[in-house]
């Protein structure tokens, strides 16, 4: 990009130190960047975001109280405060490896080691956009959904042999677009070529994940393990090798692996509350609060916090027996979150379960009352916090509105074992066990014949008539991942057989959506989206 | 306290100190860069200032490297880089101190198919500069920056028109020890070999090589990466 574009762009200055701020200023006037804003902590700079849009965002790792540089990264991409063309460029003087891995997995643009010069900077933001701009077709139509297009793209500027210097790029792009349409063949060629040549750690791990996909779970584990024992700072092979060994039950092989990555690059949210996740199904609650407590410190300034992670981290203490402790992060709960009737009522029912292990049945009834007041807010409850709901109520004798909750989540939920599994314990513990066994077939029969019946519809053409079944069911049952999947590939089929629109297409991606929120695994999404790509890029064609 | 934690406490010790000192070398840059822009004249003074602090940056990132290899906690990542784009940050990084010293740089591409380089970006363009930054230290007036692929190595190397290695510092072969007690120029030198010999294959590991065999007659510095 010549310099005199460069005077145009808006950059973004985020740094603490208003010595190292005014020193990056006089770098940035004389690369002929003069539009700057200035700001001095991460919660200020989102603010800017919200209100204007860069091109250039300079921001130092580090920011004193308040949100670092890692997460003001991760809090503009996950509010889409980023304009796809613009440059992060993360500023650090730390040569801390928990800092460095944690800043690589983020992957920014670009970040630059303090002490840097203007030429550098420059040389660096050049860079980025010479990057972007060379992959803005390709983005732009996966940023569409149109992975068709995307490739098309790809194998266009493959054999021009566009540009050398991005050739390798290009065949990373290449290999994972043919992953997302289910082109195992292609991908593994791509990954297979690239280290005949050379053995480079991201053909690795593509290599792997298409073992994932295939659901080849015990090839995949043997390269992953392979890569760390090469590799062992390529952080997400370690989440990816924790995947596969779930996929296979192996939770402890899990749990080790996770730990393993903590230890290495202990600032990642996400992957800390996946080990906590997995570390109480092992039963390891000593790990499981290690890795609670991690989330709660990661989470002070993230965007990613949520508050069952302190109602989660209360119940692992409560198991450990530490009660005084569970009722302080509580209190510290409705601090955080203050004039939040939802979270109000999830620490009022965590609270009671809580006083009631402990045989405090005053104090337990106490916090149960002041939940009921709130019984209204419960539909914004996590599924886990509902039950949590049923258990107090059938605890205080309110077995009619325990019973409520419990058939709603049963006939949401009754396509995850693991889910039910955990409400039938629960009930057991309470006695209750014929009861929620009979519901549980009732509900089980309700969704096969529903479906059944959609599916019947459908053989024999009457494919308006099948989705109107299913449409009423969702609406009953909104979280039911059979009916969500159902719904949408017959909509998909639908939309096949007459063409796709904008009015359809928009309606599929709302159920789509819905099952991605409702985490539907991702194996039983790869055929959806890889379908949903394909009637996009006729759609695009079309107009 | 047993002798690992005394370890991990002495890295942590080692890897915030240096955080702090480049934080303040970052400031004096940027100050230095202030008054030389405001007195509008370059004077040698800035220009031994800003060869100053970039020699106690690199000795900085030198120290923790080292440090690193030393207790094996040193991972190179590699991957797969356009040389241009690498030639691009080494030449950045020492740009105003070219200007400065009034010494030209060329430099040389041997033009193939594919001008890449398997290594660790970060580690090689640091240990080029490093390199880099020493020459302009004893050049006269010119330096040649250069790069191709001989016998399936990618080649880097630095040409000055100053006095020469000295006899202690001439490498030859892939076997030589280094003599880095002999001042800054020593362990530059062993520092960037030790990173060199963090690239490797299956077969061949990377080396460096020094003589006074320049084309502008001075020093010659190769690094060489399978």
């Amino acid at each position: 990009m010549p310099i005199k574009d460069l005077k145009l762009q808006k950059v973004l200055l985020i740094e603490d130190f208003p010595s190292m701020s005014a020193a990056i200023k006089t770098m940035l006037f004389s690369i002929h960047l003069t539009n700057i804003t200035e700001v001095t902590t991460g919660m200020a700079a989102i603010h800017a975001m919200e209100g204007e849009q860069f091109d250039i965002i300079l921001c130092d790792y580090n920011l004193g109280r308040g949100k670092n540089g890692l997460q003001v990264l991760e809090e503009s991409r996950e509010r889409k405060l980023l304009r796809p063309h613009t440059a992060f460029i993360i500023v650090t003087a730390e040569n801390i490896q928990s800092m460095v891995l944690g800043l690589v997995e983020n992957n920014p643009d670009d970040y630059l080691s303090k002490p840097f010069t203007a030429q550098l900077l420059l040389t660096r933001i050049q860079r980025a956009f010479e990057h972007k701009e060379f992959f803005k077709r390709i983005d732009e139509a996966i940023f569409e959904d149109n992975y068709p297009l995307a490739i098309e793209f790809c194998d266009l500027y493959l054999r021009r042999k566009k540009s050398n210097k991005m050739h390798s790029a290009l065949l990373r792009k290449r290999a994972e677009l043919a992953l997302y349409m289910l082109d195992y063949e292609m991908a593994q060629n791509i990954y297979r070529t690239i280290l005949k040549k050379r053995e480079l750690s991201w053909a690795m791990i593509g290599l792997a994940v298409t073992f994932q996909h295939q659901e080849k779970h015990h090839e995949a584990i043997k390269l992953f393990l392979d890569i760390i024992h090469k590799y062992p700072m390529k952080m997400q092979s370690y989440d990816l090798l924790a995947l596969s060994y779930e996929a296979i039950d192996e939770h402890s092989n899990a749990q080790h692996t996770l730990h393993d990555a903590v230890k290495l690059s202990p600032n990642i949210l996400k992957r800390q509350r996946n080990l906590a996740y997995i570390a109480k199904k092992t039963g390891d609650w000593y790990a499981a609060e290690a890795a609670e407590q991690s989330v709660l410190s990661l989470g002070k300034y993230s965007i990613f916090r949520k508050p069952t992670d302190f109602s989660n981290l209360a119940q692992t203490l409560d198991s450990l027996n530490k009660t005084i402790e569970a009722i302080e992060v509580l209190k510290t709960l409705i601090k955080e979150f203050p004039n939040d009737p939802s979270v109000e009522l999830l620490s009022h029912i965590t609270e009671s379960e809580i006083f009631y292990n402990s045989d405090d049945i005053e104090l337990s009834e106490h916090a149960f009352i002041k939940a009921l007041d709130l019984k209204q807010h419960q539909n914004t409850l996590e599924k886990e916090s509902k039950l949590s709901m049923a258990k107090v109520c059938h605890i205080n004798h309110r077995d009619e509105l325990a019973n409520d909750i419990l058939d709603d989540l049963i006939s949401n939920h009754i396509d995850d074992n693991e889910f039910i599994t955990d409400l039938n314990n629960m009930n057991r513990s309470l006695g209750h066990e014929d009861l929620t066994d009979n519901k549980i077939d009732i509900a089980r029969k309700q969704m096969v014949e529903t479906n059944n019946e959609a599916i019947s519809l459908f053989k024999k053409g009457k494919i308006n008539d099948a989705i109107a079944i299913l449409i009423e069911a969702f609406k009953k049952t909104p979280d039911n991942k059979t009916i969500i999947l159902n719904i949408i590939k017959i909509l998909l089929h639908q939309i096949k057989i007459s063409k796709p629109t904008t009015h359809n297409m928009k309606n599929v991606k709302f159920y789509i959506e819905k099952a991605r929120a409702g985490n539907v695994a991702q194996n039983k999404l790869n055929r959806i989206q890889m379908e949903y790509a394909k009637l996009m890029h006729q759609l695009k064609q079309g107009e | 306290m047993s002798q690992s934690t005394n370890r991990i406490d002495f890295a942590t010790i080692l890897a915030s100190s240096i955080h702090d000192m480049k934080n303040s070398l970052a400031s004096i840059r940027g100050l230095i860069t202030d008054i030389s822009l405001k007195s509008n004249n370059a004077t040698p003074e800035f220009s031994q200032l800003e060869i100053e602090s970039n020699r106690m940056n690199n000795s900085l990132i030198q120290l923790l490297s080292l440090y690193k290899m030393e207790i094996e906690q040193f991972n190179v990542a590699i991957d797969e880089y356009a040389v241009e784009d690498m030639f691009a940050d080494i030449t950045a990084n020492q740009s105003n101190l070219l200007k400065l010293n009034n010494i030209s740089i060329d430099t040389e591409y041997e033009q193939h198919d594919d001008d890449l380089c398997f290594c660790d970006f970060d580690l090689i363009t640091s240990a080029l500069s490093t390199i880099l930054n020493n020459a302009q230290r004893y050049a006269n007036s010119k330096i040649i920056l250069s790069t191709g692929i001989i016998d399936n190595y990618r080649y880097f190397s630095i040409e000055d028109d100053g006095r020469g290695f000295t006899e202690d510092l001439l490498v030859n072969n892939k076997q030589t020890d280094l003599n880095f007690y002999s001042g800054n120029t020593g362990l530059g030198l062993y520092f960037v070999a030790a990173i060199a010999k963090l690239h490797f294959t299956e077969d061949r590991f990377g080396y460096i090589q020094t003589s006074n065999e320049s084309r502008l007659g001075g020093a010659k510095f190769s690094l060489f990466l399978p």
